[in-house]
């Protein structure tokens, strides 16, 4: 009765457009009420203690940091040295999208910033060159998946802050796994661009590539200053994300000098209400996540997973293949909180490395962000290229394959996520 | 009425603004002295975390309206215009009374405070525990304007005119 009570509401508000976080509160509280007779005054409590951890400070920083050098105008310098680099090959603007993707990924921790980012200033550029306007927001869309990936990342903060595995290691984690899912796609680009005759653009000399490297310096710098903090052991990934906002805000407003003083507040202020919302989500997602706990779902998720199979490799398709049809239709940061747990004990029962397992989670719930129908980065591309949904949709699956494709490259061959972390901090435990 | 909300939304974002600029200056501290002194000073981390829990509870308000606090829209998308604005009504209602009912006991977690004092600033915890208040309250004063918003047809740029960034 409680579970019907609990998922019955909770369904009925996402269907209606409540926001997800508030899906989650009011579900939980008709839980509170009607079923258990719990006074509400646990809300608070437990929305406080999912929140009052030292490692989601990391989310506001970080934020701020990307919004910092966003508003600096770091855009249009990554892209100018991306361009340098792989613009002459077929297909150069299409590589160029991703490999700037790839750059922006090292200083934003989540998807759709990078999206809005890269798109606002690609898909036009990409348009003028002559390529298919869908092709571009495609592309845009497909690429905005490796922000999250590349630390920061805003979701391995929360998975860091919701198993306890260390973010720094999380972030380790998703370094290769971006690097492939980037590289992937950079391939996938190349075969659609020989195969349709794409353009390519003349190669602009090495002075070109070394001059648009100084100008995307200070920006570059700060994905070496937040890895570099990190692999030093002498800063926390909390303390890095503030750090990298001081620099964030010298390198805007001092170097690069693309925000003054008086752009400073609103941007703090925007961040903030961001990460607002994503705190929001995190505290009420705790209290679900607490009733979910008392009613023994997890226990019973695994169980009954576990007793399909209790062979490794299965379970690791079967949580893919859970988590590919959930980010399908469902806000991704929540999918995460709420599926996280319980998939975590499938994993570590049979025997996935729990750092393993959230890098595989992660790069899944972020696909989810290009599929169709709930795939938010598609959207704000089609959005920004004006086009139907449709045609992106069409556009984006050679690039859905490559990106499956890498999934279950990170999926299957732990090394690839733990080799770096392991290296780094030692193995885990 | 415009007014006064508008009025409430500047100080809201103002205190958001030295909440945020406290954190960092916080962990700035706390780095530097870890760094450079012999006794790093225990308030740093405190005040962070202090200063986290104000940023939710003054911005979670603000973040019904900028559309911050995400929701999915697949099923509202292929609804008749006329259903699917009472769906966004009933929705931004439905915010506002989540914020409502939860005032009781927030005001209740914010008394227990009154018992406890943190180990290091030596501040009751009250002050702390208030952030959950605020977070009540604005929940459900800014869903109510939302609700508003909608029902009277008020352009959404009037207040908060502002660009999400998702994740």
């Amino acid at each position: 009765m409680g579970i019907t009570i609990l998922f019955t509401t909770f369904i009925l508000c996402l269907i209606i457009g409540v926001p997800v976080a508030i899906c989650l509160g009011i579900s939980s509280a008709a839980y509170l009420v009607f079923y258990a007779d719990i006074p509400l005054v646990v809300f608070p409590q437990k929305i406080f203690a999912g929140v009052d951890t030292f490692v989601l400070l990391c989310i506001p920083g970080f934020i701020l940091a990307g919004n910092l050098m966003n508003g600096g105008g770091i855009t249009d310098r990554i892209i100018r040295f991306a361009s340098a680099g792989v613009g002459w090959i077929r297909g150069g603007l299409g590589l160029t999208n991703v490999a700037g993707s790839m750059l922006f990924a090292g200083i934003s921790g989540t998807a759709v910033a990078e999206a809005a980012s890269i798109g606002a200033v690609m898909i036009p550029g990409m348009k003028k060159e002559g390529y298919p306007v869908s092709f571009a927001a495609a592309i845009t869309a497909a690429a905005s998946t490796v922000g999250p990936i590349i630390p920061p990342s805003v979701p391995m903060i929360i998975v860091g802050a919701l198993s306890g595995v260390s973010v720094g290691r999380m972030f380790m984690a998703g370094a290769i796994p971006g690097l492939l899912l980037g590289l992937g796609m950079m391939v996938v680009c190349y075969v659609l661009a020989v195969k349709n005759n794409y353009p390519r653009q003349a190669w602009q000399g090495w002075k070109e590539l070394w001059h648009s490297f100084l100008g995307a310096f200070w920006a570059l710098m700060l994905t070496a200053l937040i890895v570099g903090g990190m692999l030093s052991g002498t800063v926390t990934p909390t303390e890095t994300a503030v750090l990298a906002c001081v620099y964030a805000f010298v390198v805007g407003v001092y170097l690069y000098k693309g925000i003054t003083f008086s752009d400073v507040p609103k941007i703090v202020i925007d961040s903030a209400i961001t990460s607002a919302a994503l705190l929001a989500l995190v505290g009420i997602a705790n209290v679900f996540g607490w009733i979910m706990a008392n009613e023994e779902i997890p226990q019973t998720i695994a169980k009954a997973m576990l007793s399909v199979s209790t062979n490794k490799y299965l379970i690791i398709l079967l949580i893919n293949v859970l988590l590919l049809i959930v980010g399908m239709f469902m806000e991704t940061i929540a999918a995460l909180i709420i599926l996280f747990p319980p998939l975590l004990a499938v994993a570590t029962g049979v025997g996935i490395d729990p750092v393993h397992f959230a890098t595989f989670a992660v790069l899944n719930l972020m696909i989810g962000l290009t599929t169709p129908p709930v795939g938010v980065c598609l959207f704000v591309c089609a959005n920004i290229a004006k086009v139907p949904l449709s045609s992106v949709i069409r556009q984006i699956f050679p690039f859905l394959t490559g990106n499956i494709f890498v999934l279950l490259l990170v999926s299957f061959i732990p090394q690839l996520s733990l080799w770096l972390p392991n290296l780094i901090f030692g193995a885990s435990r | 009425m415009v007014d006064i909300l508008k009025k409430l939304e500047r100080l809201i974002k103002w205190a958001i603004f030295m909440v945020f600029s406290v954190m960092i200056v916080a962990v700035v501290v706390q780095v530097f002295a870890r760094t450079f002194m012999s006794q790093p000073p225990l308030w740093t981390e405190e005040v962070s975390r202090l200063t986290l829990m104000y940023i939710l509870g003054l911005g979670v308000g603000a973040s019904v309206l900028t559309g911050d606090l995400v929701n999915v829209d697949l099923a509202l998308m292929i609804m008749p215009k006329p259903v699917r604005r009472f769906c966004e009504l009933f929705s931004a209602a439905l915010v506002s009374l989540f914020g409502f009912i939860l005032i009781p006991g927030a005001w209740e977690f914010t008394k227990l405070g009154t018992m406890q004092t943190s180990p290091s600033l030596g501040l009751q915890m009250q002050y702390v525990f208030a952030s959950m208040l605020f977070f009540a309250v604005l929940l459900g004063v800014f869903g109510l304007v939302k609700f508003l918003e909608i029902l009277f047809g008020i352009p959404e740029t009037e207040l908060t005119p502002h660009t999400p960034t998702k994740v």
